[in-house]
């Protein structure tokens, strides 16, 4: 097996709480983010990282990019670890698209300063802007403009030919769709699958758009609450998910076809704050299958066949159950 | 006959501008009956937003409305006096907002506005307070008397727009407007959001009008479809009769770019070549001819004739054949 691009062990990020509101000193208060997160992304492959709001993707996306300190665990790009002595391979190796693509550009820079300015950072040869907008399928026009005057999708795709110009081998991508439509959601996604065939790139897309990430990633890995719950190859568990929150996720997707419509709810209430973590296992509060045993007791991510990993107690039983469960939903 | 609740015909909205106006509406015809959800659908710029200004009477001051009219139980809503308008809303039309969080003050604690959301009902300030905590409970909030001393921001997102449901509903709208209701919502809530309309239905004996992006979303909930390209209704049709026999090639389009509806795993997503027309300018003939696959040359001149394929279901569209 080859060396994967990137890899993550065993990390944890926390937030120290211990200021007080008066300065007072409370050092029990660390606020956990995220806990024993393990994964690997290898070369040309795409991760689809899947979580709701709060399940800590982004502080995930920023721990690799080395913009947030971890507590423990380590997290390597190409073999060498993460650290602020070697910031300088990461960053020209690894590339962010962050989730709000007008507010991470500078407002006072026209998109021609905005894609050479990674280049200029990094002292690396001079390209025209032109070079670097015809890859992302911008007109030369758009050079002068400053991101005000973008729609969406362009102004994503400045964000890729920002996040290209040093060419590296690894894009993150956080939410790179949310708030487009969905005939450019396609364009935007289609372009950077090109790229990724062409070039040989390897993408970790973050996303809560189940239906998108079915197409577009290899891998999936789901976390709920700052813990990965399962992982997989993306068709595998589509199909037969051994988690029961990946289940209640794919089962909560709208459905277009009037026919499929649902009528029982697979899930109730909501992601609980990390200030009020749940004991034992973190999705026992709202999981249809929950035994006595989750309130007690943390499950580890275990590989349960080879490639899918789930961190459940009971993912042997779910998983065997789970055509009387399909037809339940999908009537 | 009777009178549809809600009735839109020949709506034409501008919006002035330096460039000169925008035709933002050019023509819509919409009805609602009571009992009905009905949905509008379309992508950023069709005027789906515009739409719902209107029907609520709240349309900037740089709108104009240049011909046609919106009716509610038969009244022009768009020529009454401000005073008129301000009583007809709450208990005429209300509106369910995409953002519940800036929806509310964010100053005032959410059982003080629920109970001045219902001033022009004559009920003493005890009387609306029960009610608010009736209706906060109707949309499966737990502990009613605790979120009334709340602020908007001490709830979480699901909870707030359960909230926003129930504001909407206090003052029983004769249409209530649900504009991106779950946009902001992560996907299990948004399904227990859609669950709570659902079941509002049954008791709302108004109209309900979902105005939304996501075909999800219309799937789940509406009886009757109106899709929307910059600024016309370009098809309509029951749920079942757009998702399964769309006649127009925008429509189709629309349905063919949803991930959620390609069965099989594709790397390469499908997408709609092209932009919206400018609508300071729009073409003469069709606005979706340059973008579609089937355009002949008659779709770049002649504007597109409203094509009925049965009683409920219609394309603005050369190609159809009624």
């Amino acid at each position: 097996m080859t060396q994967p691009i990137l890899s993550v062990i065993d990390l944890s990020v926390d937030l120290d709480l211990h200021r007080g509101f008066f300065g007072k000193s409370k050092p029990e208060q660390a606020l956990n983010l995220l806990k024993e997160i393990t994964f690997d992304l290898h070369a040309a492959e795409t991760l689809g990282l899947v979580g709701e709001s709060g399940s800590g993707k982004s502080t995930l996306a920023r721990a690799i990019m080395g913009l947030q300190a971890i507590s423990s665990g380590q997290i390597s790009f190409e073999g060498h670890p993460v650290s602020a002595a070697k910031i300088s391979h990461l960053r020209q190796g690894a590339a962010m698209m962050f989730q709000d693509p007008i507010g991470s550009l500078s407002p006072r820079m026209t998109v021609a300063a905005l894609v050479t300015e990674p280049l200029v950072i990094h002292g690396q040869p001079k390209q025209s802007a032109n070079t670097l907008l015809a890859r992302v399928g911008l007109p030369p026009e758009l050079a002068d403009r400053y991101p005000h005057q973008l729609s969406g999708g362009q102004a994503r795709r400045v964000c890729l030919a920002r996040a290209l110009a040093l060419g590296p081998r690894l894009i993150v991508a956080d939410e790179p769709t949310a708030g487009l439509d969905v005939s450019i959601q396609g364009e935007v996604l289609n372009l950077m699958t090109d790229l990724k065939d062409r070039e040989g790139l390897s993408l970790l897309i973050i996303s809560h758009n189940l239906a998108m990430l079915r197409h577009v990633s290899d891998r999936v890995a789901i976390l709920y609450l700052g813990r990965l719950m399962e992982t997989g190859p993306t068709e595998e568990l589509f199909s037969r998910p051994m988690h029961p929150y990946t289940y209640s996720l794919i089962a909560s997707e709208p459905q277009p076809d009037p026919r499929k419509r649902r009528d029982d709810l697979v899930i109730k209430g909501e992601i609980p704050s990390v200030l009020r973590r749940p004991s034992g296992c973190v999705f026992h509060s709202r999981c249809p299958i929950a035994r006595d045993l989750c309130r007690k007791e943390e499950p580890a991510l275990r590989e349960v066949t080879t490639g899918r990993q789930v961190s459940c107690h009971f993912a042997e039983d779910f998983k065997n159950q789970q055509g009387e469960r399909n037809e339940l939903v999908h009537k | 006959m009777n009178v549809p609740l809600l009735d839109i015909r020949g709506l034409h909205l501008d919006y002035n501008g330096k460039d000169g106006p925008a035709h933002a509406l050019r023509g819509i015809d919409l009805t609602a009956d009571a009992g009905e959800v009905i949905g509008i659908v379309g992508e950023s710029g069709c005027g789906k937003s515009s739409l719902a200004l209107a029907m609520t009477a709240l349309l900037p001051r740089n709108a104009k409305v240049t011909s046609g009219e919106v009716r509610l139980s038969g009244q022009d809503i768009l020529s009454m006096d401000a005073s008129s308008q301000r009583a007809m809303r709450g208990s005429g039309v209300s509106m369910i907002f995409q953002d519940p969080m800036t929806a509310f003050n964010p100053v005032l604690t959410l059982g003080k506005q629920l109970v001045d959301f219902q001033r022009g009902t004559g009920l003493s300030r005890a009387e609306r307070r029960t009610r608010a905590e009736e209706m906060l409970e109707r949309v499966s909030l737990a502990d009613p008397v605790a979120i009334m001393g709340r602020f908007v921001h001490e709830i979480s997102g699901g909870m707030r727009q359960r909230i926003g449901i129930a504001a909407a509903m206090l003052n029983h709208p004769k249409v209530l407007i649900a504009d991106e209701p779950t946009t902001a919502l992560d996907v299990t809530v948004e399904a227990q959001i859609i669950h709570l309309l659902r079941g509002l239905r049954q008791d709302h004996h108004g109209a309900i009008v979902v105005i939304t992006h996501h075909l999800g979303v219309v799937g789940e909930l509406c009886d009757r479809v109106y899709v929307m390209y910059a600024g016309q209704v370009v098809e309509t049709a029951p749920i079942d009769t757009l998702y399964h026999a769309a006649k127009h090639p925008y429509t189709q389009a629309l349905i063919a770019c949803d991930p959620a509806n390609l069965t099989q795993k594709t790397r390469v997503l499908p997408t709609i070549a092209g932009r919206l027309p400018d609508m300071r300018a729009p073409p003469k003939g069709c606005s979706f001819a340059d973008r579609c696959p089937i355009a002949q040359p008659v779709c770049m001149q002649v504007a597109p004739p409203r094509v009925d394929l049965t009683s409920d279901h219609s394309a603005l569209c050369h190609m159809v054949q009624p």
